[in-house]
């Protein structure tokens, strides 16, 4: 089956994953060719492929109205529920539990939810590798071993990993720097009683 | 003190190049792609509810490794039955080393490519490197999905009734028209 190229664009079709042109007519589930750059596809579509979210625009303000603090142009429809400012139809965002939120209140808000955090770094990572991996170089762990003892409580309290949030990485990672540090201490103590 | 319950599972892990690492986890209604180094954690949601297709396309770097495994096992072989006994051990040392180029090509390399389409994002996922994943991924996945999109349909019906029109500047209002004499 040949999936033929969209003479005309159509905004709902999926696009080919090769040459991104749009793959009109095709079903729900099948094998193809894409028309346009012949690669060969097996898909699975869903019904969001055919779903247009309806378009918010905002009411023309007249003389009198509350105007959006954002568009002053634009007819005030909400009081943002964090920050108090009135807003437009299409700056009216949802926030949790039904609240009405501004752009900037719904961007502030992200950053302090945990689950919503983009990227996070991986201090328990950073501590385990350094605390165990420079053991194959041992005399290099004199610096690395406090440096990972460093990082694990340094790291201990900052948001974990969303996938692996335990702390098993930390408390392997303290238990062999503190072990590595003691080791150099007896070293170091030795030498000195024996002067 | 009661253990947090796990958002998460594990759908798809892939060791990336030097240190780097790849995965897939399946929360309640999204997707989350993880991209791991030594240093840091970076993710990328795909709401179940947004996802508008999969497509799978095939790769040449498994054919091409198994074609190269197999070409120089069968040559290494070959040679070491006709030369003399101290180059054959050489010989079949190599041959070795073809075994484990062909068993890369049949066990792990890439076989497809595996694209996840929305309606702002095109996002391929590099973690599903062979078919047969590319299959249990989205027979996994696609319960899930269109139950998602089931009741997101619903909502929509209800979201729809509140879009407006533009409506135009009622006359009387602050602007000025030019009425021609």
């Amino acid at each position: 089956m040949v999936v033929p190229a969209s003479a005309a664009f159509d905004p709902l079709a999926p696009p080919c994953p090769k040459c991104k042109v749009p793959l009109a007519g095709i079903g729900d589930k099948g094998e193809g060719v894409c028309g346009a750059c012949a690669t060969a596809l097996e898909f699975v579509l869903f019904p969001a492929r055919h779903r247009a979210k309806p378009v918010v625009k905002a009411v023309r303000s007249l003389d009198g109205d509350a105007t959006c603090f954002f568009h002053a142009q634009n007819q005030a429809v909400a009081a943002c529920d964090g920050c108090g400012r009135y807003v437009c139809a299409v700056c009216e965002l949802p926030g949790e539990d039904g609240r009405k939120l501004c752009p900037p209140c719904v961007s502030a808000g992200r950053k302090k939810v945990v689950g919503k955090i983009d990227e996070i770094v991986a201090y328990d990572v950073m501590a385990s590798t350094l605390a165990l991996l420079p053991l194959l170089a041992w005399p290099v762990t004199l610096i690395t071993a406090p440096v990972a003892l460093g990082l694990a409580i340094y790291g201990w309290k900052k948001p974990r990993s969303l996938v692996r949030p335990g702390s098993t990485r930390f408390i392997v990672a303290i238990v062999v720097s503190s072990l590595v540090i003691c080791g150099w201490a007896g070293v170091g103590i030795a030498i000195w009683l024996e002067k | 003190m009661a253990r947090k319950p796990k958002i998460y599972q594990k759908l798809v892990g892939r060791r990336g190049g030097a240190g780097t690492y790849f995965s897939l986890w399946l929360a309640s209604d999204h997707v989350l792609q993880v991209d791991a180094n030594m240093m840091t954690e970076s993710y990328q949601r795909v709401w179940l509810r947004d996802v508008q297709g999969f497509f799978v396309r095939p790769s040449r770097e498994a054919r091409w490794a198994t074609g190269i495994g197999l070409g120089l096992l069968a040559l290494f072989v070959g040679l070491a039955l006709v030369v003399g006994e101290a180059a054959a051990v050489v010989l079949r040392v190599f041959a070795g080393l073809s075994v484990i180029v062909l068993l890369y090509g049949l066990f792990f390399a890439r076989s497809c490519h595996f694209h996840v389409v929305t309606a702002v994002r095109r996002t391929e996922w590099i973690n599903v490197s062979r078919r047969r994943k590319a299959y249990k991924l989205i027979a996994r996945l696609e319960p899930l999905i269109r139950e998602a999109q089931r009741a997101e349909a619903d909502s929509f019906a209800t979201a729809a009734q509140r879009s407006t029109v533009d409506q135009p500047i009622a006359s009387g209002g602050t602007q000025e028209t030019s009425v021609a004499t």
